[in-house]
């Protein structure tokens, strides 16, 4: 049996933790700011570098935090603390604080802890779970923490076969939100190339296009091509031929470009090699050099954002239990 | 071919602002370097402008493109707020900065603008898209409306829009607005008229819609039966700061009240729109200015206070007065200071006063708009010690702070803790920076957004303008014809004793913001 985790003593921690914050912030006192209870699942050993990225959440996003460490194998384990994330807004005197409860367990025991963290929800707001370590959405033992979910958001960046993880997705999106962060990386790069065809020149021209080429290093297409390869599909309709094709070695396999072509047009996205993109209409051209890569910070902080259906993403992942491997 | 774009996402792209040019009359002046092209350049920075975004600068100094460029890449470095300057957006942002010199009172120069678009128009396929922007002397707006009008550049050959945005002030009374207005419609038509209100992009501003209108709880008390009165305030602790001349012809009843304060009392209290768009939004604020009630000649007095600060030392500095400002006439009768109490004459409203009061050089710089609401009818507390009374002297607050810190706050009576009953008031806070740490766009990128995408729900229409001019019109009148013992407030104050005296003869008292 793993050491016990009592909820009810966590709860009253946190009550003491604000008495003390309120005491040591002398009369300017404390905000509690909460929008909802956010659920990070992190490998124990990457617990550390989570911590900054969510604390860096919280201001943009408050919640109450609950982050679960996992010890692969080994040792049953349960242990919890307590800690405030505070932060003086700018040129302010009250610190604004927002609470993270933080809880290391053995996966072997990880089935005792949504009993745990029922308890500790924000009552009456929603619950989003981050889940960083691959494989939790399908394992049957965590099944039902996610029940506890509003939303669940994974990464299925170097995930290995993509067609059951898609499956599990969308299986998931059944009773929750289910979001991906490999669609979340797409955001600029759709964006930019929806931002071209703004342009009523360019866009009266869009028939043109009748081919769209989507080219990945590795073994099998990655899921961010695949969604890619989807939301053309579902803009541009069946007209346009869609091919996805593997062009040189990678493991695990990535996105290398998309090039959308036809008539005087092309417009392609160079993703992994010049992080670039470039629109040529006859002899007119405008590149977008060096679209940022986005860390888990930024990815997250839009996903939080997004508190309902992303249709065009369900689309997206329609396309990818199709054509995935 | 189909007309929308079928790569959109509303769910989670910023909206885009479509390929266009803007030209800005009064490039070479303070709003230009301070505010406009700061928020263009933020705006890049985040890439809500479209690749081949222009922008044509005119004013009467020589300037070559280069030279412009030097100069705007050297205010966004200065005024830029809360974002980090970007070598590489700018050099992108700057390609598309242009500039033709010229008085504006001059058709050739109009011609030569006409020639600088059409270049655009070719080379970055704005499909004739353009906003013209007002940012140059009042005096000169009527000259530039007629000048666009003579070279024809109101209306795209292309099929683009054209859009006019205009800064305060609309005239300096009813008449005068008028009489702009009427210049204005000879050449564009209403619905391309956008008439900027910078307190209206304000975030706490757009805020206070969602908080009245996206929530069940506070509308029911939104009226007469719960709220005792609503004191809106923008004070401001520095003086004119080298506008002394502009001051003079201005005063602080046409400078924030007439256009900022009504429009932020309209916001507080107009009907519910059928829907989130322009025109329902508007046409709520606009009835709702209508319904001011416009005060007589002899309510003035009784009804607004007009002041002036005196020269003081503050925190061992020597302060001038107004009169000793640069550019101020020494027996200047024009107010850094006015308070005024508004009536609404509609069911919700009536008899509940709202006070309004603006200044300079008041104790510090705060703008927020409370609604203080009526004490507990029964009062179950007031035999008890530390109960007696509270509520009537610790009435409910909610407090809407508008800036430094956006946020809102809601005050209420707690019961201490021990033994007794003692009540003391406590605040509840919503900090809307802090609670959403993220950074709120300024009002001039929202606005310039919502004029580039054609979404005027944020700006003033003429109705509006006007209703606002009737309101304060018997005052200006009243005080025009009176002469005032001034200065009549100290620097670091807030404000004349007539002011205070005024709420007093109401048994209320200005807060302490
Ligand atoms: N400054 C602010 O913070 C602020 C805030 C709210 C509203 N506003 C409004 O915005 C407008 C502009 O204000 P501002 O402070 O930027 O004014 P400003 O500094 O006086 O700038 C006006 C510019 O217009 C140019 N100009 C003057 N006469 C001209 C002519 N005959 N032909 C061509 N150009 C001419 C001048 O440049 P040249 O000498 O090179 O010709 C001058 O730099 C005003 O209506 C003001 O009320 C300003």
């Amino acid at each position: 049996m793993a050491a016990a985790i009592q909820p009810e003593k966590i709860l009253k921690d946190l009550g003491e933790l604000w008495v003390n914050l309120g005491r040591d912030a002398g009369g300017a006192g404390v905000l509690r700011a909460c929008a909802m209870t956010l659920i990070v699942i992190t490998l124990d050993s990457e617990g550390d570098a989570v911590s900054e990225t969510v604390a860096k959440l919280m201001r943009v996003h408050p919640s109450r935090l609950v982050m679960l460490r996992v010890k692969p194998g080994g040792e049953p384990l349960l242990s919890e603390r307590v800690v405030a994330q505070c932060w003086m807004p700018f040129g302010g005197r009250q610190q604004i604080c927002c609470e993270q409860v933080e809880i290391t367990a053995a996966e072997s025991v990880l089935d005792e802890v949504p009993a745990v963290v029922r308890a500790l929800e924000a009552p009456d707001l929603p619950v989003v779970i981050w889940t960083r370590v691959p494989g939790l959405l399908h394992s049957a033992g965590c099944s039902p923490l996610l029940d506890l979910a509003h939303k669940v958001i994974v990464d299925s960046a170097g995930w290995p076969r993509t067609r059951d993880k898609v499956r599990a997705i969308r299986n998931g999106l059944r009773t929750r939100l289910v979001a991906d962060l490999e669609w979340t990386r797409l955001t600029r790069w759709r964006q930019t190339l929806a931002q071209e065809f703004d342009n009523p020149a360019y866009l009266s021209r869009l028939g043109e296009i009748g081919r769209v080429a989507v080219e990945y290093d590795g073994e099998f297409a990655p899921l961010r091509a695949l969604y890619l390869a989807g939301w053309l599909r579902k803009a541009l309709g069946e007209r346009v031929a869609i091919t996805l094709s593997a062009l040189g070695q990678a493991s695990p396999p990535r996105l290398h470009s998309v090039t959308l072509s036809g008539g005087a047009m092309s417009y392609r996205m160079n993703v992994e090699v010049s992080r670039a993109a470039e629109m040529r209409i006859c002899d007119q051209r405008s590149a977008h050099p060096l679209m940022p890569t986005l860390d888990e910070y930024e990815l997250m902080r839009e996903e939080l954002s997004i508190t309902g259906r992303d249709p065009a993403f369900e689309a997206s992942l329609a396309f990818a239990e199709e054509h995935g491997q | 071919m189909a007309s929308s774009n079928p790569f959109s996402d509303p769910l989670r792209f910023e909206r885009q602002v479509r390929p266009c040019a803007l030209v800005i009359f009064g490039a070479n002046g303070d709003l230009t370097k301070r505010k406009l092209v700061p928020s263009l350049y933020r705006l890049a920075f985040e890439r809500r402008l479209p690749t081949g975004f222009a922008i044509v600068g005119n004013s009467r100094t020589e300037m070559s493109d280069e030279e412009f460029r030097e100069k705007m890449r050297a205010s966004v470095r200065q005024f830029l707020e809360e974002s980090p300057f970007d070598e590489d957006v700018w050099r992108d942002f700057s390609r598309g900065l242009h500039y033709v010199s010229g008085d504006l009172r001059d058709p050739g120069c109009y011609q030569r603008l006409a020639d600088k678009l059409g270049e655009i128009e070719r080379a970055q396929l704005t499909g004739g898209n353009v906003l013209f922007y007002l940012s140059t002397q009042p005096s000169h707006y009527e000259a530039v409306v007629e000048g666009l009008g003579g070279a024809g550049l109101q209306r795209s050959q292309a099929g683009g829009w054209r859009r006019l945005v205009v800064e305060k002030p609309f005239g300096h009374d009813l008449d005068s607005s008028r009489l702009l207005d009427h210049a204005v419609h000879k050449v564009f038509p209403e619905e391309d008229v956008y008439r900027i209100d910078h307190y209206l992009g304000k975030e706490t501003v757009q805020n206070l819609l969602a908080f009245r209108f996206g929530n069940g709880i506070f509308e029911p008390l939104w009226n007469r039966r719960y709220v005792n009165s609503v004191q809106i305030t923008a004070a401001e602790s520095i003086g004119v700061e080298g506008r002394g001349a502009y001051y003079e012809e201005a005063g602080a009843l046409r400078d924030m009240i007439q256009n900022h304060m009504l429009q932020i009392l309209a916001t507080v209290a107009m009907e519910p729109p059928a829907l989130f768009e322009a025109a329902a939004v508007r046409d709520e604020r606009a009835k709702l200015l209508r319904s001011i009630h416009v005060m007589s000649h002899d309510e003035v007095a009784a009804h607004a206070v007009k002041g002036q600060y005196g020269p003081a030392n503050v925190g061992g500095r020597a302060l001038p007065g107004f009169r000793q400002e640069e550019g101020v006439n020494p027996q200047s009768q024009t107010e850094t200071y006015a308070a005024a109490t508004f009536f609404i004459d509609n069911w919700r409203w009536a008899g509940v006063p709202f006070h309004v009061r603006s200044g300079k050089r008041l104790a510090k710089r705060v703008t927020d708009i409370a609604i203080q609401f009526n004490a507990a009818p029964h009062r179950v507390f007031s035999g008890l010690p530390g109960g007696a009374g509270m509520s009537e002297l610790a009435p409910n607050l909610l407090i809407l702070r508008v800036q430094p810190e956006e946020g809102i706050s809601l005050r209420f009576l707690s019961k201490q803790p021990g033994s007794g009953m003692k009540l003391r008031p406590v605040s509840m806070d919503f900090n809307y920076g802090s609670s959403f740490g993220m950074r709120s766009p300024t009002a001039y990128e929202t606005l310039l957004v919502d004029a580039l995408t054609g979404d005027a729900t944020l700006y003033s229409r003429q109705d509006m303008v006007e209703a606002s001019w009737q309101a304060v019109m018997p005052v200006l009148e009243v005080w025009g014809n009176t002469k005032f013992d001034f200065p009549n407030y100290a620097s670091g104050t807030w404000g004349p004793a007539a002011s205070d005296e005024m709420l007093a003869r109401r048994g209320q008292a200005w807060r302490v913001p």
